[in-house]
C-alpha cells in the first residue's frame, strides 16, 4: 500500500475514534435529550415521552444510538440542537467562517512573524535573548493575555469593539512564540549539523547558505509543528472569543456546554476533530515529499 | 541539571500553598462600607464589588490553584510514567497506547477537556468541583509525558549496560527497577515544571468559562471572571485594580516558564 493510502486510513481510523470519543462523553451524561429539553408540562406526561423516545432511537443501546448518529453524521446530518430546535448545520454554518476569520490570519501572521524573527536573531547570534522572552509569552494564559491586549487596543486605539483585530491579536500573540521557539531551536540544530557546517567551509554567501542547506536541514521540526499550532489556535480561539465577544465557533460550543446541548457540541467535536486529523496528515504528506529520509523509510 | 531550575519553581508552589496562612484578611468576608475602594494600606491590592479583600483573594486562590495544579501534575505524571513504561515494554499493548495518545493530542485540550466537564452535573460543591477537575486535568494530560516517558525507556534499553545486566542472567523485571526506571526521574521532573503552569492555567481557564469552580470560592479563575466580557472594559479603567490579580499571576507563569525552558533545552542537549 502505498504511503498516502496508509496515511489516509489512519486518518479516518483516528476520526472514528474521536467519534466515538466524543459521543461517549455526551452518553454517560445523566439524562438524555428529553429528560433535560422537556420544559413543557405535556411532554413529561409519559406517553408522549415514551413515543419521542422511540422515534429518537433513544430507548436502544448506546452502540446502537452511536450508529445512528454517525450514519446521519457522514451524510451531512448531525440531527438537530435542543436549545434552539434547529438543524446542528444550520447552526454552526454561521458561525464557523467567523471563526476561520480569525484562526487562518492568525495562525499565518504568527508563523511569519516567528519563523522571521527566529531566522533574524538566529543569524546574528542573539536568539538567547528573545528566547526567555518568548518562554514567558507563551506560558501567560491566554485570559490574562487576551484582557490585556484588549485594553489599550479599546480604549487608547479606539477600535470598533466588533473589530476583527481584537480576537486576532491575541490568537496570533499566543502563537507566535511557540513558533518562535520551535524555529530558533530548529535553526540552530541545523546550522551545528554536519552539511551545513561543510557548506559553510565552502565560503557559500549566507545567503545562499541559508536557502540551499539551512533552511531543508530545519524543515522537518518545523513541518511537523504545522499541525499542533493550528490545533492551538482553535484551543484558544474558545477562550479569545469569550473575552471579545466574538461569535464564533467557541462561543457556539461554549453555550451549548452550558445547556447540555449535546447533538451541539457531539458535532463542534468531530468537524474539529476531523479537521484537525486530516491538516495533520497533510502535514505527514508534506514532510513526505519533503524529507528523503522519510520516504526511505517507508519504502 | 541544575538545581536551581527545580528549586525554584518548588519554592515558588510552597511559598503559594503556604501564602494564606500568614496573611492577615479574609477572603471571603464582606465590607460593605468599602465596596470597589483603591488600593491602600489595609488592601494592598483594593477590595472588589463586594468588598472583599482582593489580596487575600489572591493569595487564597492561588492555594486552590496551585494546590489543584501539584495534585493533578502527581496523578498525571503517574498515569503517564505507568502507560509509557508500559508501553515501551510491551510492544503490541505499546502501539494501541501510542494510538490512543495521538488521538488525544489531536484535539485542543481544552474542548476535550470541557466535553468532559460537561458530562458531569454543572453545580456541585467546589471540594467536589476541584477533586473532579484534577482527575479531567490529569486525563487528558498524560499523552506527551507518556509518549516521552516511552522513548526514554526505549532509548535506555538499548544501553550497553542494560544488556550486559540481561546478559548476566539478572530479570527483566529486576534490571527495569534497578536500570531503567531511575533514568526516567530527571524526565519526570523537568515534566512536572513544565506541566504544572498549564495545569493552573487549565483550572484558571475552566472557571474564566464558568465550568470550575464558582463564587464565593476564591480561585485563580474566579479572579478573572470580572474581565468576562468586553463592554466591562469602559467600567475597568475606573477601577484599575481590579487587573492588579491578574498581573500578579504573571511572575509564577514567568518563573515556571524560564525554568521549564532551560529544563527542556537542556534535556535535548543530553539526548
Amino acid at each position: 500500500m502505498s504511503y498516502l493510502a496508509r496515511r489516509l486510513l489512519q486518518t479516518l481510523a483516528q476520526i472514528a475514534a474521536l467519534s466515538l470519543l466524543g459521543f461517549a462523553l455526551s452518553s454517560i451524561a445523566p439524562g438524555d435529550v428529553l429528560s433535560e429539553a422537556s420544559v413543557d408540562p405535556q411532554l413529561r406526561s409519559g406517553e408522549v415521552v415514551r413515543v419521542l423516545r422511540q422515534q429518537m432511537h433513544l430507548d436502544e443501546p448506546w452502540p446502537l444510538r452511536y450508529l445512528h448518529w454517525i450514519s446521519g453524521a457522514v451524510r451531512g446530518d448531525f440531527g438537530s440542537s435542543l436549545s434552539y430546535g434547529l438543524p446542528v448545520t444550520e447552526l454552526i454554518a454561521p458561525r464557523l467562517p467567523r471563526t476561520l476569520r480569525i484562526v487562518v490570519p492568525a495562525w499565518t501572521l504568527s508563523w511569519i512573524v516567528g519563523v522571521l524573527l527566529a531566522a533574524t536573531t538566529v543569524r546574528l547570534g542573539i536568539s538567547k535573548w528573545f528566547d526567555a522572552m518568548a518562554a514567558i509569552l507563551q506560558m501567560i494564559p491566554e485570559v490574562i493575555l487576551a484582557s490585556l491586549i484588549t485594553w489599550p487596543l479599546l480604549v487608547y486605539w479606539r477600535l470598533d469593539v466588533d473589530s476583527v483585530w481584537l480576537p486576532l491579536l491575541p490568537v496570533a500573540l499566543g502563537l507566535a512564540p511557540a513558533v518562535f521557539l520551535h524555529a530558533a531551536g530548529s535553526f540552530a540544530n541545523a546550522t551545528a549539523s554536519r552539511p551545513v557546517q561543510l557548506a559553510r567551509l565552502a565560503n557559500l554567501t549566507t545567503d545562499r547558505l541559508w536557502w540551499r542547506y539551512l533552511l531543508p536541514a530545519a524543515a522537518n521540526p518545523l513541518v511537523s509543528l504545522l499541525g499542533p499550532t493550528l490545533v492551538a489556535a482553535f484551543g484558544s480561539t474558545l477562550v479569545v472569543e469569550a473575552v471579545t465577544g466574538w461569535p464564533g465557533i467557541g462561543a457556539l460550543f461554549l453555550e451549548a456546554f452550558k445547556s447540555r446541548d449535546y447533538p451541539l457540541t457531539q458535532a463542534i467535536l468531530l468537524l474539529l476533530g476531523a479537521a484537525l486529523a486530516f491538516t495533520n496528515a497533510f502535514a505527514d504528506l508534506l514532510l513526505f515529499k519533503l524529507d528523503p529520509r522519510i520516504r526511505h523509510a517507508s519504502n | 541539571m541544575r538545581r536551581i531550575e527545580i528549586l525554584l519553581p518548588l519554592l515558588m508552589a510552597v511559598l503559594l500553598v503556604l501564602a494564606p496562612t500568614f496573611s492577615g484578611n479574609d477572603p471571603q468576608k464582606q465590607n460593605r462600607e468599602l465596596l470597589l475602594s483603591a488600593p491602600g494600606a489595609d488592601h494592598w491590592f483594593g477590595t472588589d464589588e463586594y468588598g472583599r479583600d482582593q489580596l487575600a483573594r489572591f493569595l487564597s486562590g492561588g492555594r486552590w490553584s496551585v494546590g489543584v495544579g501539584v495534585a493533578a501534575v502527581t496523578m498525571c505524571l503517574a498515569l503517564a510514567w505507568t502507560l509509557g513504561a508500559s508501553a515501551a515494554l510491551l510492544p503490541g499493548f505499546g502501539a494501541l497506547i501510542l494510538w490512543i495518545a495521538d488521538l488525544f493530542l489531536c484535539l485542543p485540550w481544552l474542548y476535550l477537556l470541557i466535553a468532559a466537564r460537561a458530562a458531569l452535573p454543572l453545580d456541585l460543591p467546589p471540594r467536589l468541583t476541584f477533586s473532579i477537575m484534577l482527575l479531567l486535568l490529569a486525563c487528558t494530560g498524560w499523552a506527551r509525558p507518556a509518549r516521552l516517558v516511552r522513548g526514554k525507556v526505549l532509548e535506555i534499553r538499548q544501553r550497553g549496560y542494560v544488556e550486559a545486566a540481561l546478559g548476566f542472567g539478572h530479570s527483566m523485571p529486576a534490571v527495569f527497577l534497578r536500570h531503567i526506571l531511575p533514568s526516567t526521574w530527571d524526565l519526570l521532573l523537568a515534566q512536572s515544571i513544565l506541566l504544572l503552569p498549564r495545569f493552573v492555567l487549565a483550572e484558571l481557564t475552566l472557571s474564566f468559562l464558568g465550568a470550575g469552580a464558582s463564587e464565593p470560592l476564591a480561585s485563580w479563575g474566579a479572579l478573572v471572571v470580572p474581565l468576562k466580557q468586553v463592554y466591562l472594559f469602559e467600567q475597568m479603567q475606573q477601577h484599575w485594580w481590579r487587573m492588579l490579580p491578574l498581573l500578579a499571576m504573571i511572575p509564577f507563569f514567568a518563573v515556571f516558564a524560564i525554568c521549564g525552558r532551560a529544563l527542556e533545552s537542556r534535556h535535548r542537549i543530553l539526548r
